[in-house]
């Protein structure tokens, strides 16, 4: 592979499932609140 | 009417965001984004497809969701609860999710007929002859000549199935349903997409998709391609996300929600790329071809490309084509079990018809509409065409109609703002606004422009114009025309639905 299309991959992999992880971090840092 | 407290509620939020992923990933994410991805730059398409993930899908998913959620209805119902004369939306997205479930599960049948035929590569040397003649018998193209047995007997089970799990509701069926099979799914296809980048080859095929064309970026059309395949594949436009937020409990997260189902929905996006062109290569490599000889989409990828490919393996065929299959199959059950779930939710609220019969009704109308017509030797014909119907001049015209309505003639979007941040971790402000009633109708208005300037243009798939006026203008004018007569029907019971504000709580860690 060329090395732009490494980065690219490893950008891709590093932006959309790093988002993912982070999402999910950021959710279940604030569980929902039930009503009383 | 079903009330408040009457609703079915899903049993955590876990088993919320996998039924709302489950949808999500379908047969596009798999068969359409790696292609979408190489034709429109390779890995500088991730430009500008992050950029439409943030700024039109993921706001829009926020936008359903709170629909959704604050008025606590199906589509119709919810929408009738906004406004009075907007309940025709709710009716055109029922029928919009009626036509698309009804060709959707014929292309499920396939696959499964297809992991079948993996283990002993029945299509034998020529997988396209296999597919159009042996297979689905594909006829010329007018009324129903003859059922095909082979697609008939598969589709059956596949409705059986689908009406199963929605009969066992929400929370025992959908949300089961969905936590066994989304992980399954990940499963099965990480272990196809470890095996396809250890092909010889793979690196030529992930050189394709990955290598970045930086000129693509000034290419209006790449844009259009990009705002297209995030809404497609986030099935925004049906109903499906107002339907699913509605069985939420009142304080849940709407924004958080959105985020992680967006985001989950692009992962396997890439995981199908990378995949997929792995695959690509090795074929172009052992035949000894450019990539983009071997790279398609859609049923050429999935029923011509891929036997072909999984014949070529010297080790392990049958396993790869059963787990590729099998992958298809899935991605494609939990999709579909969404769509229906837009009817049938609806019909529950409309009639007050219990859970079990409003399933076997509308299960079994749209199963009969669908093993009607497609499991015949015309069936690829009208799938093809409604697909492109409905996708560019339903769903697509669906959700423009509801982004301008709510953000330009009612002016709903500050009211549904203050509603996601009651109960929301990530704030939304006036960006999300500006997002949804300036970017959002102007890249979908751009995208029907250039949708209809090709129809006159080309005709479609190389179709008469008779066929597309008849089938393709059928299913997109029918299911607006459908919409604005059934919202006109008044409703007997009275309702006396209040949208609850909802005080901001303090957020914070809880115990």
């Amino acid at each position: 592979m060329s090395t732009a299309a490494v980065v690219m991959m490893i950008v891709a992999i590093v932006i959309v499932w790093g988002g993912l992880v982070a999402s999910i971090v950021h959710l279940r840092r604030h569980p929902d609140q039930r009503d009383g | 009417m079903q009330e408040q407290n009457q609703r079915e509620q899903w049993g955590s939020r876990a088993g919320f965001l996998l039924a709302a992923i489950g949808s999500a990933v379908g047969l596009g994410n798999i068969w359409r984004f790696p292609y979408v991805a190489y034709q429109n730059g390779g890995g500088a398409f991730l430009v500008p497809y992050l950029v439409a993930l943030l700024t039109a899908g993921i706001p829009f998913l926020i936008l359903a969701y709170s629909i959704g959620h604050r008025f606590r209805g199906s589509p119709p119902l919810a929408f009738r609860r906004i406004d009075r004369r907007l309940e025709f939306i709710g009716w055109w997205q029922v029928a919009i999710s009626f036509v698309i479930a009804a060709y959707y599960a014929v292309i499920i049948a396939w696959a499964v007929r297809y992991a079948g035929f993996s283990i002993q590569q029945d299509w034998g040397s020529d997988p396209e002859a296999f597919l159009m003649e042996q297979f689905l018998q594909v006829g010329d193209v007018g009324t129903v000549s003859e059922y095909v047995s082979g697609v008939f007997w598969p589709l059956v089970a596949v409705w059986v199935f689908v009406i199963g799990v929605l009969a066992l509701g929400i929370r025992h069926g959908i949300q089961r349903a969905n936590m066994f099979f989304i992980p399954l799914l990940v499963v099965l296809f990480g272990i196809l997409v470890v095996r396809a980048v250890t092909l010889d080859g793979a690196e030529l095929g992930l050189d394709a998709l990955f290598t970045p064309d930086w000129s693509a970026i000034t290419d209006g059309s790449v844009w259009v391609a990009a705002y297209g395949q995030i809404f497609f594949s986030l099935s925004i436009g049906f109903g499906i996300m107002i339907t699913y937020a509605s069985h939420l409990h009142r304080r849940a997260d709407l924004s958080g929600s959105a985020l992680v189902a967006g985001f989950a929905n692009s992962s396997f996006e890439i995981l199908a790329g990378i995949g997929v062109f792995a695959t690509v290569g090795f074929m172009a490599a052992a035949s000894g071809v450019a990539v983009g000889e071997v790279a398609s989409d859609g049923v050429g990828l999935a029923f011509i490309a891929f036997p072909q490919i999984i014949s070529t393996l010297t080790a392990g065929a049958g396993f790869f084509g059963v787990l590729f299959f099998l992958s298809l199959v899935i991605a494609g059950v939990t999709s579909l079990i969404s769509i229906v779930q837009v009817v049938v939710s609806t019909v529950q609220d409309r009639t007050g018809l219990a859970r079990i019969p409003a399933v076997l009704i509308v299960g079994g109308g749209i199963a009969v509409v669908s093993i009607l017509l497609f499991p015949t030797a015309q069936g690829l014909h009208y799938l093809d065409v409604a697909d492109h119907f409905i996708n560019q001049y339903g769903v697509a015209m669906a959700a423009l109609v509801i982004v301008i309505v709510l953000a330009w003639v009612l002016r709903k979007l500050p009211m549904l703002q203050e509603h996601v941040n009651a109960t929301s971790a990530v704030r939304l402000g006036t960006w999300w606004q500006v997002l949804l009633g300036i970017v959002t109708p102007v890249v979908l208005g751009w995208m029907m422009w250039d949708s209809l300037r090709q129809e006159f243009e080309v005709n479609y798939g190389g179709y008469s114009t008779d066929f597309l006026l008849l089938v393709g203008g059928g299913v997109a004018i029918g299911a607006l025309v459908f919409g604005i007569v059934a919202s006109l029907f008044p409703w007997r019971r009275s309702d006396d639905f209040q949208p609850v504000d909802l005080p901001v709580a303090e957020r914070g860690e809880r115990t």
